[in-house]
């Protein structure tokens, strides 16, 4: 009995040493006249930041819930750090992985924001002599130390994102998945989060980031960017190789950075310019 | 229809540990047509603001007119304090005829979840028409176009409006105030979950909407939205209204700037960054990046 349970623990030989989350041919719908995610393959390695983009209705938020094991996928495997999930590890296999969700409500368990993050904890067996503290720092990073006692579903829609993303980053994930998490928190604020998640990566280089985003500009940083359309997974590539299939991507309802559209006014306006870089893009409109 | 706040006060939670005052008197006169936007930091009170509009929050103390509609909470004095008896009395009184009220001013709510209640998308749309007075007819007409308007085909209109996903819940919201035809079109945080796509067709349409008389009023933390569309900014912070006046005014007030949460719109931002370079641009003239390319090509020749 034991040994089937270590069993389900044993990574697959056909998986690389360095492989996070792997999609072999994944299929998924919610109704099965209607296709949801079709045949989708992709690797993602450890330590990678990755963006997934995509119009509304594309597969983005059912593909995070895929990889953090809450739906099952019709067909496929799912592969996390190169361990083929399964009904019977799904659960262990999730405690490395923190997703946040696009409405931060249907995630709250907790009563007050320090319970929500401190349920979390416990299901990491944190000690309790360690909770507090763990807790404390999470809410002044994420700047709502105030808001400790304070009943999640009273807060502002970027108060309730900013204790979800708190809770996510206090379980010490080592796959982060954030869906459109900081899309209503103030400029600075985004910056501020932007600022902390990166933080955290620099302490620990093998976390793995998952960004669902339409804010094209946040994913001009990213090592790749993964693009959905109708539950196809149609490019992964650089953020450079991606925004250079302008028409492309306008055809998928998409749209490109700011430097880019700045780019194609200006050959409008006959300029001759390309974009390698912002810093470059500077020069060249100045020269 | 002009909606006039007079000092609008209001705390959530009154004598709970939890009270907590959301905005400190608030005067401000939505004029008669307005394209207005509020921005702020996090928990400013946006919301909390918008959500009088329609009166869902009553004020804790001050005064409302929208339109012929009064809301009036107006502290009352004795002997130099405030006399509790007849506010006590004045908030006992029951509000008249408040669904004229939301028929002229809708909402869209900053979680579209939460007003999204019937079995199907279609029916979600007809039931604001409905209950106003409309023909099953008539409301299928106009709930047809809302959707439409919103982009979503006739695929969706027999599904649940639960199994969604964000940007289409999103949008069946709108479509469902957009199908009341309202006076005033209030709107927190619309663009939120948009895909690009569907963001610039939804500003297109209010834009439009607007420019045929109805009133916008909206949030958005996207100051390039603000720039491009809004005709007045209202900047909050901690409950109180810091600054109400046309966005370049906001957006060329460095100070405030600086000590508020904001950031200047993108194009505003690539403009300083020229400028800084040398070059003598008018920011005067952009509000987009066709407008900022245009002051660009302008300033080379
Ligand atoms: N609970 C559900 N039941 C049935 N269909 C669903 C459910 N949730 C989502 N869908 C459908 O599955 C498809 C993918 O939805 P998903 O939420 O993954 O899209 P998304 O890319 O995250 O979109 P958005 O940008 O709007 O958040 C959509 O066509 C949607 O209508
Ligand atoms: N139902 C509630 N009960 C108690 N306090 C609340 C409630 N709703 C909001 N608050 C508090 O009131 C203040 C203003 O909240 P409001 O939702 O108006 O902010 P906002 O400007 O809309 O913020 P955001 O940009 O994050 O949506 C915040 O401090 C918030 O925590
Ligand atoms: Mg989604
Ligand atoms: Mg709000």
């Amino acid at each position: 009995m034991k040994k089937d349970k270590e069993l389900t623990f044993i990574r697959d030989k056909d998986i690389s040493l360095d492989s996070a989350v792997t999609f072999k041919n994944v299929s998924f719908f919610y109704e099965k006249e209607r296709p949801c995610l079709k045949n989708i393959s992709f690797d993602i390695k450890r330590g990678e930041f990755i963006s997934i983009i995509g119009h509304n209705g594309s597969g983005k938020s059912t593909l995070s819930k895929l990889i953090d094991g809450i739906l099952a996928q019709n067909e496929g495997d799912i592969y996390i750090f190169g361990v083929k999930m399964q009904d019977n590890n799904a659960i262990q296999l999730r405690k490395d992985i923190a997703l946040v969700f696009q409405n931060p409500d249907s995630q709250f368990i907790g009563a007050t924001c320090r319970d929500d993050i401190a349920f979390g904890l416990e299901n990491m067996q944190v000690k309790q002599e360690d909770m507090e503290e763990i807790i404390d720092d999470c809410l002044r990073k994420v700047g709502m130390e105030e808001y400790k006692d304070a009943e999640p579903a009273n807060l502002s829609g970027g108060q309730k994102q900013r204790i979800a993303i708190a809770s996510a980053l206090a379980r010490k994930p080592k796959i982060l998945i954030l869906d459109e998490a900081s899309a209503m928190l103030d400029p600075k604020g985004k910056k501020e989060i932007e600022d902390i998640i990166f933080e955290r990566k620099k302490e620990d280089k093998d976390l793995t980031i998952i960004n669902i985003t339409h804010e094209i500009d946040e994913t001009i940083n990213s090592d790749r960017v993964l693009v959905l359309s109708k539950g196809n997974l149609v490019m992964s590539d650089t953020p450079n190789k991606v925004f250079s299939n302008d028409e492309f991507l306008t055809s998928i309802h998409l749209s490109l950075p700011f430097d880019h559209l700045l780019v194609k006014e200006l050959n409008k306006l006959g300029y001759e310019i390309e974009y390698d870089d912002h810093e470059g893009l500077i020069e060249k409109i100045c020269r | 229809m002009s909606i006039k706040f007079e000092k609008v006060n209001y705390t959530y939670d009154i004598g709970l540990p939890s009270e907590k005052v959301a905005l400190r008197d608030i005067s401000h006169i939505f004029s008669d047509h307005c394209f207005t936007a509020l921005i702020g930091k996090t928990g400013s009170g946006k919301s909390t603001l918008l959500q009088h509009l329609n009166a869902l929050i009553l004020p804790t103390s001050g005064k409302i007119s929208i339109g012929s509609y009064i809301i009036d909470f107006s502290l009352e004095y004795k002997d130099g304090k405030v006399d509790e008896r007849k506010m006590k009395r004045k908030r006992k009184k029951k509000l008249k005829d408040i669904k004229s009220l939301r028929k002229k001013v809708g909402i869209v709510f900053q979680f579209p979840e939460y007003q999204l209640f019937e079995e199907t998308v279609l029916k979600d749309v007809m039931f604001g028409p409905k209950n106003f007075g409309k023909s099953e007819e008539e409301a299928k007409k106009v709930s047809y176009e809302a959707l439409k308007q919103v982009d979503l085909d006739s695929s969706y209109y027999e599904r649940s409006p639960f199994e969604l996903s964000g940007g289409e819940k999103r949008r069946v919201a709108i479509a469902g105030i957009l199908a009341l035809e309202p006076d005033v079109l209030v709107l927190d945080e619309p663009t939120v979950g948009l895909d690009a796509d569907g963001e610039k067709n939804f500003l297109n349409l209010i834009k439009d909407i607007y420019s045929r008389g109805t009133s916008i009023i909206l949030s958005t933390h996207n100051m390039d939205l603000v720039l491009k569309y809004a005709e007045n900014a209202l900047l909050l912070e901690d409950g109180k209204i810091v600054l109400a006046d046309r966005p370049h005014v906001l957006f060329k007030n460095e100070e405030l700037l600086k000590r508020s949460v904001l950031r200047k719109p993108k194009v505003l931002e690539f403009a300083d960054e020229l400028i800084k370079k040398g070059l003598p641009l008018n920011v005067e003239n952009i509000f987009d990046i066709p407008s900022l390319a245009k002051e660009i090509d302008r300033c080379k020749r």
